[in-house]
C-alpha cells in the first residue's frame, strides 16, 4: 500500500464521516442550546419565579427560528404563568405509567411521557 | 494506486453501508417516543447522508475501474484479463463489467444508487416507509459489498505487470453485449426497491399504500429487466452462432424467472391501487422477485452451472443460498406475524369472467410459468439428488410445458379489455364481436396461405390475432372517445390519448408488442429448420427455394484475430438477393475461435448461414444453414414492448419542450435499436449481382474504351466474347498480361473479341501498362464499378468466356493461362 493512497483513503475517509456526522452537529447541538435559553428566558420572565431578576432577554420579543426538530414554533404565553410556589404544591399523576408527579414538571420522570399542563399555560413544544 | 485507492473505497463502503443500516435502525427506535423524537430525526437524517455517501464512494470506486480499463493498467489482475492496447474504446468501457468481479462492483454502485434515490427522492406516500426502507436496502447493499470486498476483489494486482492484456472475450464485442448487463441489473437490482418498501410496509402496518409509492421503481426494475432479456435473445441470435436465440439455459431462466414475478406484482399492483385486494398476493410477488433475484446472480456466479454465461467457477455460491434463505423464511415469517392485516384488506374475486377475474388468472398464470420454469431448472439438481439419476430438461420440455401457458396468457391479454368493469362485463365483448372474430381468422388463413399450415400453430395466430384485435380495438376506441369530445383530427386525438393515459396506453402497447412476439415464437419454435450442406467452390446448393453458391474462400487478419469467411451469393429462383459472408474468426489472445453467421432478414423468414469448416486448400466447404420462421416479428414486437414501457414510465410532464425532447429521444432510440438490427448488414454484402453461372445469360454492358469507342456486349452477338476484369495494381492480373495477348493473337479474326474491364484504375497507369505488355486488345475502364457490380466481382482477376448466344460459356477466377484459354475457345469454336 503506497503512501499515496493511504492519504488519499483517509482524506475521503474523513470527508465521508464529516458528512455522515453532519446532522448530529447542526441539530442537537445548536438548536438545543438556542432551545434551553429559551426555556430559561420564559421561565426567569414568570412573575415570582425568580424574584428581583432582570430580565436580560425579551423572550416576548424574540424571534424565535423554527427549532429544527419541532414543527410548532414556541407559543410565548399570554397569560401570566402560574408562580413556581404554586407549581410545585400541586400535585397530579401521570396519565401514561401513574406515577405521582408535580405540576411543575413537564415530563415525567418515570415513563418520559409529555405530561400535559391545565392552567392556561403554555402548550408548546419545546422538546 | 489506482488499484489500492479503489479497494479502500470498497472498504469504506462496507462499513458506511453497515452505519446506515444501524442508524437507521436506530433512528426509528428513537423516533417512536417523543421525548426522543428529535434525536430520531437526526439518526435518520445521518442515515440519508450515509446513503448518499455511500453511492459516491461506490461511484469513485468504479469510475477507479474505468479509469484502470481506459489507461490499460494492466498491474491490476482483472484489467489484464479483458482488455487489451488493441481493443477499441467503447469495448473496454464495456470491459468494465465483462467478468465478476468488475460486474459486482457496478451491482454494488447500483444497489447503493437505487436505494439513495428511491429513499432520499420518495414521494409522500412512500415518506412513512423510508426508514425501514433504508434498513433493508442498506443491508442489501452491505452484502454485495461484503462479497466483493472479501470474495472477489477486483482491484487485485499481479506481481508482474504484463505488456498486453488477454482481451476481451470476443462473444463480447456486440453492442448487445455491451448494454445487457447493465439493463439486467438495473433490473435486479430495481427489485430491491419494491422489497424494501413492502418489507417496511409490513413492519410498519402500512400495507395499503406501499405499491403506489414504489409504482415508478417497479416499472423501472421491470423495463430494465425486459431489456436486458431482449438485448440477450438479439445477442445470442448475432453471436452465438446456432441460430436461435433462447435456449432455456439456466441463466438465461434466472433472468426471466424474476420478470414474471415482476409482471405479476405490476398486475396485482394495479389491483390494490384500485382497491381490490390482492394485497397477500402482491407480498409474496415481491418476496419472490427479490428471492429469485438473488438466484439468480447465485446461478451466474456459483459455478455450478455450466453456461456460456458462467463466471469463472468461484466460492460465493454457499453464501448468496444463505442470503435467498433468509430473505425468504424472514419475509414469510414477517407476512405471517401480519396476517390478520392482511387478510382484512384483501377482497375475493367472485366472477372469473370480469377484470378483477382476469388479473387473477393473469397472476396465477405467471406464478404457474414461474413454478415451471423454476422446476425445470432445478430438475437437473433435484433428479440426480433424489433419484440418483440426472434428468436434463431440455428445450423441447420447456418448450411443451410452457408452450399452453404463454398461449392462456395471450387469450387473456385479448380478453382483459373485453371484460368491462363489473356489470358491463360481457356488454363490450358483445360491442367487438366481429372485430375480434375477424382477427382470430384473418391472422391463420394469411398464415396458412404464407405456408403455414401445422394445427397448432394456426391455434396460436388465432389466439394472436384475437388478442391483437382486441388490444387495437382499445385505442381505436379510445381516439373515437376523445374525437366525440374535442372534435381533433384522429392522429391528434391519439397523441392526446396516449399522452394522458401513459400507463394504459403504455400498457396496451407493451401487451401488442407481445402478441407480435408470440408470432415470432410460434413460427420459430413450430417450424424449425436446419440443414448441414457441404460445397465445392463455384457449386450451387438449393434450401427452401433459395438457391446458395459458394464463390470462394478468403482469409484476413485484423487487430487481434485471424478471420476466415466465405462468399455465398444468394438466390432465390433468378433473382440475386444478396452475397454472404459467414466467417470464423480465431483470437490470438484469448485462444478462442467463434463463429460469426450471416443473415438476410425478410418478413416472411430470416436465412441464417453458419461457416463450419472447410478444407485447406479452400476448394470445399460446410455450411449450417438455418431458416427461421417469422423472427422478425419477435423483434419488433421486443421493440414495440420496450416503446410501451418507456411511455408507462414517462412522468407526466406538462412542458411541451420536455416532452417534445423526450419522444425525440425515444424514437432516435427505437430507430436507432431498429436500424442496428435490420440496417446494418450482418454478414452480408450486396454486390449488386452474384458472379454469373455457367449457362446463365451474361449481364449486358457498355464499356468505353480508351481509344474513345464504346461496345456493348449486347453487340457482340454471334462472337465469343472474351471479358477478363483486372487492374494494373494487381500482381497477379499483370501476370497474365503476356498470356492474354498471346491468346488473343491467336484467335483474333476467327470470331472471337477480347475486352478487358480495367477495375477501379486509372488511365494513365492502364494505358502505360498497355504499351509495356504490348497489349492491342480493347480495354476500357469500369467507371462506378458498374460492371463489376454486375458481374458480382468480389475479386479480380477474373475471366469470362460469353458463347455467341449471349451466354456464360466459362468463368475463370484467378490468373488464366494461354493454354487453359486456348482449350476452352477450341472447344467453343468447335
Amino acid at each position: 500500500m503506497s503512501l499515496g493512497s493511504i492519504f488519499v483513503g483517509l482524506a475521503i475517509a474523513v470527508m465521508v464521516i464529516a458528512y455522515i456526522v453532519r446532522p448530529f452537529r447542526t441539530a442537537s447541538g445548536a438548536a438545543a442550546a438556542r432551545t434551553d435559553k429559551l426555556i430559561e428566558a420564559w421561565v426567569r420572565a414568570a412573575p415570582g419565579a425568580t424574584p428581583g431578576a432582570k430580565d436580560t432577554d425579551a423572550p416576548v420579543s424574540v424571534a424565535v427560528p423554527a427549532p429544527t426538530v419541532a414543527a410548532t414554533p414556541i407559543i410565548v404565553p399570554q397569560v401570566a404563568p402560574p408562580s413556581a410556589a404554586a407549581l410545585s404544591a400541586a400535585v397530579n399523576f401521570c396519565p401514561q405509567c401513574g406515577r405521582r408527579v408535580t405540576a411543575d414538571y413537564r415530563f415525567c420522570p418515570g415513563c418520559g411521557a409529555l405530561l400535559p399542563h391545565e392552567e392556561g399555560a403554555s402548550s408548546g413544544d419545546v422538546a | 494506486m489506482v488499484g489500492e485507492i479503489g479497494t479502500l473505497l470498497i472498504g469504506l463502503s462496507l462499513a458506511v453501508a453497515l452505519y446506515t443500516a444501524y442508524a437507521a435502525w436506530r433512528g426509528i427506535h428513537l423516533s417512536a417516543a417523543p421525548v426522543t423524537a428529535a434525536l430520531g430525526k437526526t439518526w435518520l437524517h445521518s442515515a440519508q447522508n450515509a446513503t448518499n455517501a455511500l453511492t459516491a464512494l461506490l461511484g469513485v470506486a468504479l469510475l477507479m475501474l474505468l479509469l484502470a480499463f481506459l489507461t490499460d493498467h494492466f498491474e491490476i489482475s482483472y484489467v489484464a484479463q479483458h482488455s487489451s492496447t488493441v481493443i477499441p474504446v467503447y469495448l473496454k468501457i464495456s470491459a468494465v463489467w465483462a467478468g465478476q468481479e468488475g460486474s459486482l462492483l457496478l451491482w454494488c454502485f447500483l444497489q447503493a444508487l437505487f436505494a439513495a434515490l428511491a429513499t432520499g427522492r420518495a414521494s409522500e406516500r412512500a415518506r412513512p416507509l423510508v426508514p425501514w426502507a433504508t434498513v433493508f436496502l442498506s443491508l442489501t447493499t452491505a452484502f454485495f459489498v461484503a462479497v466483493t470486498f472479501f470474495l472477489s476483489q477486483p482491484f487485485t494486482l499481479l506481481p508482474q505487470v504484463p505488456l498486453e492484456g488477454r482481451g476481451l472475450n470476443p462473444l463480447l464485442r456486440h453492442p448487445g453485449m455491451i448494454f445487457h448487463p447493465p439493463a439486467l441489473y438495473v433490473g435486479y437490482v430495481g427489485l430491491a426497491v419494491p422489497f424494501a418498501f413492502a418489507m417496511a410496509a409490513l413492519i410498519t402496518r402500512q400495507i395499503k399504500e406501499w405499491t403506489a409509492a414504489i409504482r415508478t421503481w417497479t416499472l423501472i426494475a421491470w423495463l430494465g429487466l425486459g431489456l436486458g432479456l431482449l438485448l440477450g435473445m438479439r445477442w445470442a441470435y448475432d453471436v452465438l452462432g446456432w441460430g436461435g436465440y433462447w435456449g432455456w439455459d439456466p441463466v438465461e431462466n434466472a433472468g426471466l424467472l424474476p420478470w414474471f414475478t415482476a409482471t405479476a406484482l405490476l398486475h396485482g399492483a394495479v389491483m390494490q391501487e384500485e382497491k381490490r385486494g390482492f394485497h397477500v398476493w402482491n407480498m409474496l410477488m415481491v418476496v419472490f422477485s427479490f428471492a429469485l433475484v438473488l438466484f439468480g446472480t447465485f446461478a451466474t456466479r456459483s459455478g455450478m452451472i455450466q453456461s456460456v454465461h458462467a463466471y469463472a467457477v468461484s466460492n460465493l455460491g454457499g453464501y448468496f443460498l444463505t442470503a435467498i434463505a433468509v430473505t425468504v423464511v424472514g419475509s414469510l415469517a414477517l407476512l405471517y406475524t401480519r396476517r390478520a392485516a392482511l387478510k382484512d384488506a384483501s377482497a375475493t374475486v367472485e366472477n372469473l369472467l370480469s377484470r378483477d377475474g382476469m388479473f387473477f388468472l393473469t397472476l396465477a398464470l405467471f406464478c404457474t410459468l414461474t413454478l415451471s420454469v423454476l422446476v425445470g431448472s432445478l430438475l437437473p439438481t433435484l433428479t440426480e439428488v433424489f433419484a440418483g439419476q440426472r434428468f436434463e430438461a431440455g428445450p423441447a420440455w420447456f418448450d411443451r410445458v410452457t408452450g399452453p401457458q404463454f398461449a392462456v396468457l395471450i387469450l387473456v391479454i385479448g380478453l382483459c379489455p373485453l371484460l368491462g368493469r363489473g356489470v358491463a362485463a360481457l356488454k363490450r365483448l358483445r360491442q367487438l364481436r366481429w372485430v375480434v372474430i375477424g382477427g382470430a381468422v384473418v391472422v391463420p388463413v394469411v398464415a396458412a396461405l404464407a405456408g403455414f399450415t401445422d394445427v397448432f400453430s394456426l391455434i396460436g395466430f388465432a389466439i394472436s390475432g384475437f388478442a391483437g384485435a382486441a388490444t387495437l380495438a382499445e385505442f381505436v376506441d379510445g381516439v373515437i372517445t376523445r374525437r366525440k369530445r374535442t372534435n381533433e383530427a384522429p392522429l391528434n386525438a391519439l397523441w392526446h390519448l396516449l399522452r394522458l393515459q401513459r400507463r394504459k396506453y403504455g400498457g396496451y402497447l407493451v401487451h401488442l408488442g407481445v402478441i407480435l412476439m408470440a408470432l415470432g415464437i410460434i413460427g420459430t419454435r413450430m417450424y424449425p429448420f436446419e440443414v448441414q450442406t457441404t460445397v465445392n467452390a463455384g457449386q450451387a446448393t438449393t434450401v427452401q427455394g433459395y438457391t446458395l453458391i459458394f464463390e470462394e474462400l478468403k482469409s484476413d487478419f485484423v487487430a487481434d484475430y485471424n478471420t476466415t469467411w466465405a462468399n455465398v451469393s444468394v438466390y432465390r429462383g433468378a433473382t440475386y438477393l444478396t452475397t454472404l459472408q459467414p466467417r470464423l474468426n480465431r483470437y490470438t489472445g484469448t485462444e478462442q475461435t467463434i463463429t460469426v453467421p450471416a443473415l438476410h432478414p425478410d418478413l416472411r423468414e430470416d436465412l441464417y448461414l453458419i461457416l463450419s469448416g472447410w478444407t485447406s486448400d479452400g476448394a470445399t466447404a460446410t455450411f449450417k444453414v438455418v431458416i427461421n420462421a417469422l423472427v422478425n416479428f419477435l423483434w419488433l414486437g421486443g421493440l414495440i414492448f420496450l416503446a410501451g414501457g418507456g411511455l408507462a414510465l414517462w412522468p407526466r410532464m406538462e412542458n411541451r419542450t420536455w416532452n417534445g425532447v423526450a419522444l425525440i429521444v425515444g424514437l432516435v432510440l427505437l430507430l436507432g435499436a431498429g436500424w442496428a438490427m435490420w440496417g446494418m448488414s450482418h454478414g452480408s454484402v450486396n454486390y449488386g449481382g452474384g458472379r454469373p453461372l455457367v449457362g446463365q445469360d451474361a449481364p449486358d454492358f457498355r464499356l468505353s474504351l480508351l481509344d474513345g469507342e464504346t461496345v456493348s456486349l449486347k453487340s457482340l452477338r454471334g462472337q465469343i466474347a472474351v471479358v477478363n476484369f483486372w487492374a494494373t495494381w494487381c500482381p497477379s492480373c499483370v501476370d497474365e498480361m503476356p498470356d492474354l495477348q498471346e491468346a488473343w493473337e491467336a484467335y483474333r479474326g476467327r470470331g472471337v473479341t477480347f475486352l478487358g474491364v480495367a477495375y477501379q484504375d486509372s488511365e494513365t497507369t492502364v494505358r502505360s501498362a498497355l504499351v509495356q505488355y504490348d497489349t492491342t486488345y480493347p480495354v476500357g475502364l469500369d467507371t462506378g464499378d458498374r460492371i463489376a457490380k454486375q458481374y458480382g466481382i468480389t475479386g479480380i482477376p477474373e475471366t469470362f468466356i460469353v458463347a455467341p448466344d449471349g451466354r456464360v460459356a466459362y468463368v475463370h477466377v484467378g490468373p488464366i493461362t494461354a493454354a487453359a484459354l486456348s482449350a476452352q475457345l477450341d472447344s467453343l469454336l468447335k
